[in-house]
């Protein structure tokens, strides 16, 4: 081999050497921002997931306890039918009192609850449960603050008043009528009585938890020519407020900052 | 019963034999920690209520009613 040949060829040699070199750096390059990429990946993945299990639980469960510098929140939400002591056939949803009630006792001797949120989206249900959780939330001693969405029916009304602020949603309506009966009936004057006094709870509850007269409620209750088969009148959101009976048309967003702001008082 | 509402009584109550609406299968069991019972809905237990007097067990997401029961409980009859 020529001198110019074996110089051309260890050239190209180290030429070949430092090629390899080379890529062999860039492989390595290559293979550390994967594992960053993967680390990243795995750690928001994981974080996605927890996030994405607690909207589950929230969507599911439909309450939560929410933490934030302004205190914290209990949501507690009210749905479908109020079961009270039957248990209702498996197509209807229902809100349970027997659960409710404890929960309640909870939230008010928790020291980590501020306030309790109470939504509600209810067609009514048993008179007796629909009070006993609704004289519980009157009773509490801490910051309530209720939201009529959609609906708030029959002993839907004592709920949405029993908070110490309420509000409804434009859309949402609220209808007031007599209670009724299951079951079998004696037909003797007593049974009107009965009746009477039974309704009288409802009737003290709403216009003693809210601005609403006694007369003007009795007076919408007992209204015929508005239902198709029923005594009553259905009220919506800026009526509702109108007559009294709620304080005022709003949504979430309002319903969260009266309640922080009570909160932010009383503390 | 009193059951004030808008929905008619004949559609809360439904006609269940027509809907083929057996009565739910419920079983008390320890879940958490706590006493639960619990109603078989397609292959799966969902929390009806809780059986107990602690209150802290109330406001726990995980026991709440209708909640799906995902891992093996004990049960006791």
């Amino acid at each position: 081999m020529s001198i110019i040949s074996t110089i051309y060829v260890n050239r190209n040699h180290e030429f070949n050497v430092l090629a390899n070199l080379n890529k062999k750096i860039i492989d390595l390059e290559k293979n550390m921002f994967a594992e960053k990429q993967d680390s990243n990946y795995d750690q928001n993945k994981c974080e996605d997931k927890k996030e994405q299990r607690e909207l589950e639980e929230l969507k599911e469960l439909g309450n939560a306890t929410v933490k934030s510098n302004k205190g914290t929140i209990h949501c507690l939400t009210i749905i479908g039918q109020i079961e009270g002591h039957m248990v209702l056939p498996s197509q209807n949803k229902t809100t349970k009192y027997e659960h409710v009630i404890p929960q309640l006792v909870a939230v008010e001797e928790s020291p980590e609850i501020d306030g309790l949120l109470l939504v509600l989206n209810t067609v009514g249900g048993d008179v007796e449960a629909g009070l006993a959780i609704s004289e519980m939330i009157a009773s509490m001693s801490k910051p309530t603050v209720s939201l009529v969405l959609g609906g708030g029916h029959s002993i839907g009304v004592p709920l949405a008043v029993s908070t110490k602020h309420s509000f409804i949603a434009p859309s949402a309506t609220m209808t007031i009528h007599p209670i009724r009966l299951n079951g079998m009936i004696i037909g003797v004057p007593q049974t009107y009585e009965y009746f009477d006094k039974m309704q009288e709870r409802v009737v003290q509850f709403v216009t003693t938890n809210s601005k609403i007269s006694r007369e003007k409620f009795r007076e919408l209750m007992l209204k015929t020519g508005e239902l198709a088969h029923d005594v009553g009148t259905v009220v919506f959101g800026e009526e509702a407020t109108k007559y009294g009976l709620i304080d005022e048309v709003g949504g979430i967003s309002d319903a969260l900052k009266t309640l922080h702001e009570m909160v932010g008082v009383k503390t | 019963m009193i059951l004030y509402s808008i929905i008619p009584s004949e559609i809360v109550f439904g006609d269940s034999a027509r809907l083929g609406d057996k009565a739910p299968e419920m079983l008390e069991m320890e879940y958490l920690g706590e006493r639960v019972s619990a109603r078989l809905v397609n292959n799966n237990y969902v929390i009806e209520r809780i059986i107990g007097t602690s209150l802290k067990s109330f406001l726990d997401i995980r026991l709440q009613p209708g909640t799906v029961i995902k891992e093996t409980v004990s049960t006791k009859s």
